[in-house]
């Protein structure tokens, strides 16, 4: 088995902003912006960043939800998509791969149709890859799925208004597990959740990923959860990544000035603890006009002259270790 | 002895609706320390919104109604005032800032029009002095370009500034009390951290007391010198920030604490609190914490506990640290 399951390089999604009454497109929001990366074999792959900055689009530019504008996406050593050679996978292989990568929305009151009951929903895939015979055996299924996800099986006839935040998740989650995937997107899945909620919610899907072998690219944007979840997390700004690294590298030895000043942040836990924060000047920049060179300039403490017109390099600064910044080297010396 | 700016005693906040009677605050006691800030934490359903919204007296009508209580604030029991002297009182001696800020601006005014509307109307001001005041404030919550922002609609601002806008419109009549309902919930970790330092610093500079409600718990250790922790309608912990954080007492102030990943140490298992919180319209007998925690005994079944002081300042409401009350 290759030890890649997903390959990302050079990624794009450019979404046009049209104008007046002929439509006509007067420039680009740049959601994502040449993003590369691999996710191992039963990683856990987080991507962090605030809103905005484009971690929900490169979830679904991944699954081919969403029409890429540029790169190359790479599955299980099946391309899905190639734009420099043109080459695409076609429908019929991409529907069979679906099969393999599912995705649990952020929203829980949103993405479950209010009109289906339970078993319906967790079927769905299961009817539309006639993976199931009849009804009958969908139903079944969908009675194990849920108990799978910590639910009881009875709860087949009932209606999406009828359960908590929480109850809603598990039935995404077991709607995804239906078909039985390798790898699964989860955006920002526990968000919505009430505290003591999103702790359950967390070890449940430790849980899955432990029992079925399961590989996860996990979107949210705090931090915390981040770092008890994953184990390498890339931090995305405006489109681009700042920084990749194994999640406890980067928790310990922040690279980039941008996750520097993410990871300081947070609040700290303890009250005891009183600590000087940086606090970054200003809002996210609007990804319609980013700054020149680098996009984290404006925002920078450290900016200098050629961080305005040069766009850095995203490189391996140490073994494992990704940053896009100029000055990288001479602030954490 | 520290001065009090607001004492609130045994408020009972209910609501009707169609399944029957709903009671989601259920006597609950506070007190705001004169330039302090109380934290209230909980999970949604809890009650913290619907206390805030008691203090103020706004709570929805006609369905919601406060049943009981005394809300004491500058020697006047806020709960028998009238609704004249009320609005004397709201947004100019106490005011509050939502959740979120695009939904208690006005869409359809300015922003310099909605915050003169306020100091016209408790500060008597002139248009121009008004005008002047609103840019001095804005120009204080950090805003740039304050001339430009107060002709400016809430839709043309970011969240953060829109936020900030909240925050300099209750401001603006020098107010001695602050409630702040999840003020950052909606907004960016960057943006929240500026949300917050702007905050501390206010309350040191003018002593604003300021009661902060959220669910976040880091939140509260950065802000909180007070802490009250509320569970299905009712105060279930209070203690002082580093008390409650270092020593919790009751079941759920541990779980909830222990459920944090950034409160679990390197390594550490993660304790998630099992079930849900129950819902107001079907409580459990007793306790109402009983049917989720790890401790529970018969009588907690059986009785509420009472919220008993087990040391100076430190109050909890369970039956383990009660066991005179619970024979």
């Amino acid at each position: 088995m290759a030890e890649h399951l997903l390959e990302v390089e050079g990624l794009k999604k450019y979404f046009p902003i049209k104008e007046g009454v002929f439509s006509k497109t007067v420039g680009h929001v740049k959601a994502v912006d040449h993003v590369s990366f691999k996710i191992k074999q039963g990683e856990i792959f987080g991507l962090v960043g605030e809103s905005g900055c484009g971690k929900t689009t490169v979830g679904r530019t991944l699954l081919s939800l969403l029409e890429p504008t540029e790169g190359l996406v790479k599955f299980d050593q099946q391309i899905l998509y190639n734009t420099e050679t043109g080459e695409r996978i076609n429908k019929n292989d991409l529907r069979k791969l679906r099969k393999e990568m599912q995705i649990i929305f952020q929203d829980p009151y949103a993405s479950l149709d209010p009109r289906m009951n339970v078993g319906m929903i967790v079927s769905e895939g299961l009817r539309k890859h006639k993976l199931v015979k009849n009804k009958k055996e969908a139903i079944e299924k969908s009675k194990e799925l849920l108990e799978l996800c910590g639910l009881e099986g009875s709860n087949v006839r009932k209606y999406p208004h009828e359960f908590s935040g929480g109850q809603r998740q598990r039935i995404g989650v077991a709607r995804a597990l239906a078909l039985e995937p390798k790898f699964l997107v989860a955006d920002e899945p526990i968000a919505a959740l009430d505290v003591s909620i999103q702790a359950q919610m967390l070890k449940f899907m430790t849980d899955l990923k432990d029992r079925l072998g399961l590989t996860y690219l996990f979107i949210s944007h705090d931090l915390s959860v981040v770092r008890y979840f994953c184990d390498r997390v890339a931090v995305m700004y405006l489109g681009s990544f700042a920084e990749q690294a194994p999640t406890k590298k980067l928790f310990k030895k922040p690279l980039h000035p941008y996750t520097q000043s993410l990871l300081s942040a947070v609040p700290k836990s303890d009250p005891a603890v009183k600590k000087k924060r940086e606090i970054l000047k200003g809002d996210v920049p609007s990804p319609a006009d980013p700054p020149s060179g680098c996009k984290f300039h404006t925002r920078c403490k450290y900016a200098e002259d050629k961080c305005k017109i040069k766009i850095p390099v995203y490189r391996e600064i140490e073994p494992d270790h990704f940053v896009s910044c100029h000055l990288a080297e001479k602030i954490n010396a | 002895m520290e001065k009090i700016t607001l004492k609130a005693e045994g408020i009972k906040t209910s609501f009707q609706t169609s399944e029957g009677k709903v009671v989601a605050v259920n006597d609950v006691d506070l007190t705001i320390k004169e330039g302090k800030i109380l934290g209230v934490v909980g999970e949604s359903g809890c009650g913290k919104s619907v206390t805030a919204l008691s203090i103020m007296r706004l709570v929805p009508q006609p369905n919601g109604k406060i049943e009981e209580g005394r809300i004491e604030f500058m020697g006047k029991n806020l709960l028998e005032l009238s609704n004249e002297e009320m609005r004397k009182i709201r947004g100019a001696e106490i005011s509050m800032i939502f959740q979120e800020p695009m939904t208690a601006l006005n869409p359809v005014y300015s922003i310099g029009n909605q915050m003169n509307e306020m100091l016209k109307v408790h500060r008597g001001l002139s248009e121009k002095q008004a005008t002047e005041r609103s840019i001095e404030l804005i120009n204080m919550v950090g805003i740039p370009r304050a001339e430009k922002v107060i002709k400016e609609y809430p839709h043309q601002l970011s969240g953060g500034m829109r936020q900030r806008v909240m925050i300099a419109m209750a401001l603006s009549c020098d107010p001695k009390f602050m409630i702040a309902d999840e003020p950052t919930t909606a907004l960016d970790v960057t943006i929240q951290a500026q949300v917050l330092e702007l905050m501390k610093d206010l309350n040191e500079q003018m002593g604003t007391s300021i009661m902060f409600i959220t669910h976040d718990l880091g939140v509260i250790a950065e802000m909180a010198d007070d802490v009250v922790v509320m569970y299905a309608g009712k105060i279930v912990e209070e203690a002082d920030v580093v008390t409650l954080f270092h020593d919790p007492k009751h079941p759920y102030s541990v779980g909830l604490l222990k459920s944090r990943p950034d409160m679990v140490e390197e390594d550490e298992e993660l304790e998630a609190i099992e079930g849900m919180v129950p819902s107001l319209l079907n409580m459990p007998k007793g306790c109402p914490f009983n049917p989720r925690c790890k401790h529970c005994m018969e009588i907690c079944k059986e009785k509420m506990p009472v919220l008993k002081e087990i040391t100076p300042g430190h109050k909890v409401r369970c039956w383990l640290y009660d066991q005179e009350g619970g024979g």
